[in-house]
């Protein structure tokens, strides 16, 4: 990268794009739960509704990205994904396929990952009505919402075009070609998704600003008849051009160019690990100091260290496994 | 228990008068010297029916009084306990998660005795009481925790107990960790007996010890009378 260039230069909105106060919340692909840290570490204020409780610290992490997000609904890559989601937490889309049994466990097609998935048909409903409400708060009291689109392959249900985070069989679940099939999502149904999906967002949160971004990293795979190198092309040539139309269709909706601070030639080769796929850390650094740029900053907020995970219930546990220790020793005794 | 000769704080294996000839139990001093504990009851296991119970309390020592935030779970092997939509809900995996690691240091040691004694029985822990008021009794009683509750600067009266129903739910959870847990080394899970349960499903007031977790004698009659059917 030349000296000159400034990343940030890069980025033209009018006003910041997060300010002061503001509640923000994310969903997108992978690259979107990289921001959440540095949005934090930063001090502004990342909405959370879901896998909030210190219970959640004492034991092993959820998988992949379910507890990073401000609700539990893990990586979303499409925006038929996104669309989707909010139509189901609003009540306005039941999918045909809801639910996979598998062995004990009450899988969520749409979260197949979950490490701490329901063991009963009854904790299968609450806990999914419970991200649905968790989804419904965060989307309807953020003050900013950032989505980053990833991908236009996807996975559908043949039943009713429910779109799976991941080919059926793959995480959990099993594909079974007479139910699921591919779907490379077209710019005009990109597009149309992401528009139905902000106009549905205000609805429930009028004033919410949306920010929009294309995640960097390439495909890894893809499904098409072709090199994974064109459809990755093709790919994100689609989701900048879906985004850009929902910029230019709507007031409160802006672009921030991530995807070409990364990609773009100026870039430096190190933008990029090794593997030339994974986006290094010294890229979302430099992203992330030209998005800072473009908000609303105090000298006190730079550089402000990550709010702390709120533990609020050690002295109850402490008590009651003090007491239960002694109890035990009191009834030993009395033998 | 009575056992026929007095405790000399060593562990070892004595038997026990007022369960008849061929009872033994292992004598220990408090907390347990865990590895002696061990050797001692693996030493008189062999070609014997041996019963442990040990990590079942682990659900009140964790989750007595009320979590902050609240929060509330579905029992998956008992569904239709009323479920507290009010208060945060946490996967009963997740839970499990939290007890697991407490009952999984006795797998291995049942692993061993299950190797060298005739049968191996895991006893399963008493129902939580469901009279909040008798265990705020004993609380305000115990000296102990009085004291406890003033050096951490903590009111008696600010105290507040999880609720019954999520003690009670807590509980089935651990039965079902410490049961596949049993299962998993071929030893056999010895539940709670029916008769000391109210039909709520809690420790009947008959057999309340008078502390905040423990069962009675009384109670322990009836287990060691569960426990001979096992046995014979």
């Amino acid at each position: 990268m030349h000296e000159s260039f400034d990343p940030a230069q890069v980025a033209t909105i009018d006003g910041p794009l997060i300010r002061l106060g503001d509640k923000v919340v994310t969903a997108g692909s992978c690259f979107a739960a990289n921001l959440v840290p540095y949005l934090e570490k930063a001090g502004f204020t990342y909405l959370r509704t879901e896998y909030t409780h210190p219970l959640y610290t004492k034991i092993p992490p959820e998988n992949l990205s379910y507890a990073k997000f401000s609700a539990g609904y893990g990586n979303i890559y499409t925006t038929a994904q996104l669309q989707q989601l909010l139509l189901r937490a609003l009540g306005e889309f039941e999918p045909v396929e809801r639910v996979w049994c598998v062995d004990d466990r009450y899988i969520d097609p749409f979260r197949p990952g979950l490490r701490y998935a329901a063991r009963s048909a009854r904790e299968f409903d609450a806990l999914t009505t419970a991200h649905l409400r968790a989804v419904v708060r965060a989307f309807s009291e953020c003050d900013v919402f950032i989505f980053t689109l990833g991908l236009t392959e996807g996975w559908v249900s043949k039943a009713d075009g429910a779109v799976f985070p991941a080919c059926p069989g793959t995480v959990a679940g099993e594909f079974d070609a007479t139910a699921h099939a591919f779907h490379n999502f077209n710019v005009e149904e990109v597009t149309e998704s992401l528009l139905a999906f902000i106009a549905k967002l205000r609805e429930i949160n009028p004033s919410v600003r949306v920010i929009l971004t294309v995640s960097p990293v390439p495909l890894v795979a893809t499904a098409e008849n072709q090199h994974v190198l064109a459809s990755t092309v093709y790919s994100k040539s689609v989701l900048r051009v879906a985004a850009e139309t929902a910029v230019r269709r709507n007031a409160g909706v802006e672009y921030f160019p991530s995807y070409e601070i990364i990609t773009g030639p100026q870039a430096p080769k190190d933008f990029y690990e090794a593997d030339r796929r994974n986006v290094s850390a010294s890229a979302v650094e430099t992203v992330m100091s030209a998005f800072f740029s473009a908000c609303e900053r105090s000298d006190g907020l730079k550089g402000a260290a990550a709010p702390e995970v709120p533990v609020i219930a050690p002295a109850a546990s402490a008590l009651s496994t003090a007491l239960v220790d002694f109890e035990c020793e009191e009834a030993a005794q009395a033998r | 228990m009575n056992v026929t000769r007095s405790f000399d704080g060593s562990t070892t294996i004595a038997p026990i008068a007022s369960h008849g000839d061929g009872v033994l139990g292992v004598l220990s001093p408090w907390p347990r010297p865990l590895e002696a504990f061990w050797a001692a009851a693996l030493e008189g296991a062999k070609d014997r029916a041996v019963a442990v119970s040990y990590g079942g309390n682990i659900h009140l020592a964790r989750f007595l009084f009320a979590p902050q935030p609240m929060f509330d779970f579905v029992a998956s092997e008992h569904p239709d306990l009323p479920l507290d939509e009010s208060v945060e809900l946490i996967p009963e995996a997740a839970i499990r998660a939290e007890l697991a690691p407490h009952v999984i240091n006795v797998r291995p040691r049942l692993e061993a005795l299950a190797k060298v004694a005739a049968k191996v029985l895991y006893i399963g822990s008493p129902p939580p009481k469901g009279d909040d008021e008798f265990i705020a009794k004993c609380l305000r009683a115990e000296k102990f925790f009085v004291n406890l509750a003033k050096s951490s600067n903590i009111a008696l009266e600010d105290v507040r107990f999880s609720p019954r129903l999520l003690r009670l739910k807590l509980w089935h959870a651990l039965q079902a960790i410490m049961r596949e847990t049993a299962e998993g080394v071929g030893a056999t899970f010895v539940p709670a007996p029916e008769a000391g349960k109210t039909d709520e499903g809690y420790l009947h007031a008959d057999y309340y010890a008078v502390d905040v977790s423990h069962a009675n004698k009384l109670y322990g009659a009836q287990v060691v009378a569960n426990l001979r059917r096992y046995v014979d």
